[in-house]
């Protein structure tokens, strides 16, 4: 027997109070389409909000067209494929299938950050991000291409059906070799490749019986990597009948990963992913809550609808959502420059990414990372600060051409209180208290350049960790 | 926290008294820390721990093999590589244990393979997602939010053993001691103002983390700013990396910031200078002066501030080496080694017997003790978690502590 890896992470417990907020939560209220009203109304905050969630925030144009457009018609915007994306796409998989075949980790973890930080289509890196942390594979060492080319995968699959997506992915050679695909053999179905399949990817640990995991291996069994390349070989395949989930029948892989997809249980357990993903982590939503986002992926509706449901909610748009979760690392670095609109510090922030523990090229588990206060403890945190003062300081080692005087002048914001007001709108999720603001306006008064000094003061709030 | 006023004063008062004004009314933290040195390469245990009286050890090693009278001896039988002198001391003292004949079982002798097996604790690791200390560092981290519970010191990336799934464990580059918890950025005014903000009533669950994460990282950093302070006693340590690693360690100890495991190597990572397949003596010699000389010194550093018996350190090596030369006055890549242990509270001396010269599994030693029992008693006995669930199963702990 071997250590038990795949038991965690599991999401943090959320705190009572947090819990019973949402117990009370009509669902029927929760999911129907956001409305502006005079308790929630549309504006620089919600927007920011949503630019924020469903990518990786905005720049005061992108804000100013959201407001003007209204959060139904801007997510439509955020769930379609923009004119430039094929372009963009195009040239960018050159240079990151160069970067993979260099075997160069901070290069291909470079080349991403770009993508991130450049993508005109914002909304489909941040799903595929969500499903590199779904189907977390490591590359092995000296092996991004097969890395490079999961990833796209998992990109051109992001918006698709659950069950077309995970059947890509069960197709991939990458997930094959590095699940241990290659000693599943008829005469020895191997169940540790099976496992993850069921815990990790769909049905949960409850339904990973040993007779689950058994027939699911031998249903795989027959699949064999040629030359990068999967291939069935009918002898090698086990081809007496199996039983799965209730359902008899001689299945093969295909049979088999669909008949988990399609799965309620596996439906759930999605909707709860997504829900910590695009909602909140400072509570786990109760099954009733969640159940109409669970029938609607156990129905095979596409992922572009599901996630469209969520992001064009009552729920989301609630307090039950602003400012409920914690940024990754590379939501905060990525977020605070493209929001100025400055150059990214890609190899320092790659560098620092694997520190502050978001390594794209090696998430730490087959879960990916447990995220939420688990990103924080007291070295982590002082070097996301730390980062974050080095990347708006201005001139210096890591300087990108951040100048927020400039910035807001382009936008129209001339006297000093409108260029703080519009730092504060651009940049911070929620109001800040009192205190805070006193001693924002201090740090500009005292300081021969005030707005840089506001900016700084901004990045290291508690607050600007928060999204 | 205590008064800045008196932190400010660190250099000149006591150790104990400082860390007494730090923690103010606060009980003195007891946690014990956990030390794992990783020599990467497969050291050749058989000329580290030699058993000089076995007539085999000369026969085995015609042009390698080292002068009894040149040893530190343990017993009558064995002694320990002649420039090992500092464990030698420590040994006498009865802060060294070694370990004779760790491995386990089918140990590969390929040194990633094996690397990852001692790393994973899991014979065959394929598949497995974590190092054994990075789920030690899972369940520790339950406990010790907002501290960070782990520590990887060095320059090469993180080496797997310390993987965890949940926890985020940071790595800090030789030398950069100054930029943890922020370092000189803490000093900015937007740091100190972010850093003394209280968690409020109306503060949701994450930004009540935020605010406690923030505030513990400053006291942290407040700690150790005040013992590197100028006039502070440095302790003196050798000029090798190793040492400036653990030079590092003694000083986090010392500034009690909640790490309880701390990871560092030697050797270089990859296939490191351990792996001597020609003309192995004058480097061997070189790498195990630079360890016992830095774990001397890591130990003397401790005990001065009466910190050693809160402390151990392990060694360990992906495998040991072949027990004859291979001809070109080098060893190739073998099985058992021994480990060692260095702290100021455990069982010191010889732990199981120097694996037989004679009766070889394919030319190296056999190990007889599995890696996971050291690893169990690690866990159970030293750090007080339980091993079961980070091991796998249970194994019998060796009594070393």
């Amino acid at each position: 027997m071997r250590p038990d890896d795949h038991s965690a992470p599991q999401p943090a417990r959320p705190t009572p109070e947090a819990q019973s907020g949402l117990s009370g939560v009509d669902p029927g209220w929760a999911w129907a389409p956001y409305e502006p009203s005079p308790a929630i109304p549309w504006g620089v905050a919600p927007a920011a909000h949503l630019l924020r969630r469903a990518g990786f925030g905005a720049t005061w144009q992108e804000l100013e067209a959201a407001r003007t457009r209204g959060p139904q018609a801007t997510i439509d915007d955020l769930l379609r494929e923009p004119q430039s994306y094929a372009g963009f796409a195009r040239e960018f998989e050159v240079q990151e299938s160069a970067a993979a075949r260099s075997g160069d980790g901070t290069a291909f973890v470079t080349w991403w950050l770009r993508r991130l930080h450049q993508s005109p289509w914002p909304l489909l890196e941040k799903l595929t991000l969500f499903w590199h942390g779904y189907f977390a594979v490591r590359a092995p060492a000296g092996e991004l291409r097969l890395m490079q080319e999961h990833v796209q995968l998992l990109r051109k699959h992001a918006f698709a059906t659950f069950p077309a997506l995970i059947g890509a992915v069960a197709a991939d050679p990458q997930m094959y070799t590095a699940l241990g695909g290659d000693q599943n053999r008829r005469s020895r179905p191997n169940l540790p490749f099976a496992r993850p399949w069921l815990e990790d990817f769909t049905i949960g640990a409850e339904g990973a019986t040993a007779s689950a995991l058994t027939n699911l291996a031998r249903a795989w069994t027959g699949w064999f990597v040629y030359g990068g390349k999967l291939r069935f070989i009918e002898r090698e395949h086990d081809p007496e009948s199996k039983s799965l989930l209730g359902h008899e029948g001689n299945f093969g892989r295909d049979d088999a990963i669909r008949l988990l997809a399609e799965d309620p249980a596996t439906a759930r357990n999605l909707a709860q992913r997504l829900f910590r993903a695009f909602v909140s982590e400072s509570a786990s939503a109760p099954a009733a809550l969640l159940a109409p986002i669970a029938e609607r992926i156990a129905r095979q509706e596409p992922m572009v609808d599901v996630l469209g449901t969520i992001l064009r909610s009552n729920l989301f748009f609630s307090g039950h959502a602003f400012g409920q979760r914690i940024k990754s690392p590379v939501e905060l670095t990525v977020g605070l420059v493209r929001s100025l609109e400055g150059g990214m510090p890609t190899s320092r922030v790659a560098g620092e990414l694997a520190n502050l523990g978001q390594r794209l090229d090696a998430p730490p588990t087959m879960r990916g990372w447990a995220g939420g206060t688990d990103w924080l403890n007291s070295i982590t945190l002082a070097a996301r600060l730390k980062l974050c003062l080095e990347i708006v300081r201005g001139p210096g080692q890591y300087s990108v051409g951040l100048d927020p005087a400039k910035v807001a002048a382009r936008h129209g914001f001339n006297s000093p209180d409108t260029q703080a007001r519009f730092l504060l709108d651009l940049l911070v999720a929620g109001p800040l208290p009192e205190s805070a603001i006193r001693s924002l306006n201090e740090a500009g008064a005292t300081s021969p350049r005030p707005l840089r000094s506001l900016l700084e003061t901004i990045v290291a709030r508690p607050e600007f960790q928060l999204q | 926290m205590g008064s800045p006023l008196l932190l400010s004063l660190a250099p000149s008062v006591p150790w104990l008294l400082l860390r007494a004004a730090a923690r103010g009314a606060e009980a003195p933290r007891q946690d014990r820390v956990l030390v794992v040195l990783q020599l990467s390469g497969g050291n050749d245990g058989l000329n580290t721990v030699i058993p000089f009286e076995d007539d085999a050890y000369a026969r085995l090693r015609p042009t390698l093999r080292l002068k009894p009278a040149e040893l530190h001896k343990l017993d009558s039988q064995l002694g320990l590589h002649p420039r090992m002198g500092a464990f030698g001391r420590l040994f006498q003292q009865g802060q060294l244990a070694v370990v004779q004949g760790v491995g386990c079982p089918d140990q590969n002798r390929d040194h990633e393979r094996a690397m990852l097996a001692w790393q994973t604790a899991a014979p065959q690791p394929d598949g497995v997602a974590t190092g054994w200390l990075g789920r030690a560092t899972d369940h520790l981290w339950e406990t010790s939010r907002p501290s960070a519970p782990a520590l990887f010191v060095g320059d090469i990336p993180q080496p797997f053993g310390i993987n965890a799934a949940r926890a985020v464990v940071p790595s800090l580059r030789r030398g950069q001691e100054a930029v943890l918890f922020g370092g000189e950025a803490g000093s900015h005014g937007a740091f100190q103002d972010a850093t003394s903000t209280v968690p409020g009533a109306g503060d949701n669950s994450m930004l009540r983390h935020i605010k406690v994460t923030l505030g513990e990282g400053q006291r942290s950093r407040a700690r150790l700013q005040a013992l590197a302070g100028p006039g502070s006693t440095r302790a003196s340590y050798p000029a090798f990396g190793l040492a400036e690693d653990l030079r590092t360690i003694a000083n986090l100890i010392r500034a009690e910031v909640g790490i309880r495991i701390f990871y560092v190597e030697m050797g270089g990572g990859g296939i490191g200078g351990f792996d001597n397949h020609a003309n192995q003596i004058g480097n061997h010699c070189a790498l195990l002066g630079q360890l016992s000389e830095s774990v001397g010194a890591f130990a003397a550093d401790l005990s001065r501030d009466r910190l050693f018996d809160r402390v151990l350190l392990m060694t360990f090596s992906e495998f040991g080496r072949t027990a004859a030369e291979n001809g070109r006055r080098g060893t190739d890549h073998g099985v058992a080694g021994p480990v060692f242990l260095a702290g100021g509270s455990l069982r010191g001396g010889i732990h199981g017997a120097h694996p037989s010269l004679t009766d070889l599994d394919a030319g190296a030693l056999k190990h007889h003790t599995d890696f996971r029992s050291l690893y169990a008693a690690m866990l159970e006995d030293w750090l007080q978690v339980p091993s079961k669930p980070i091991l796998g199963r249970q194994f019998p702990g060796l009594k070393v502590v």
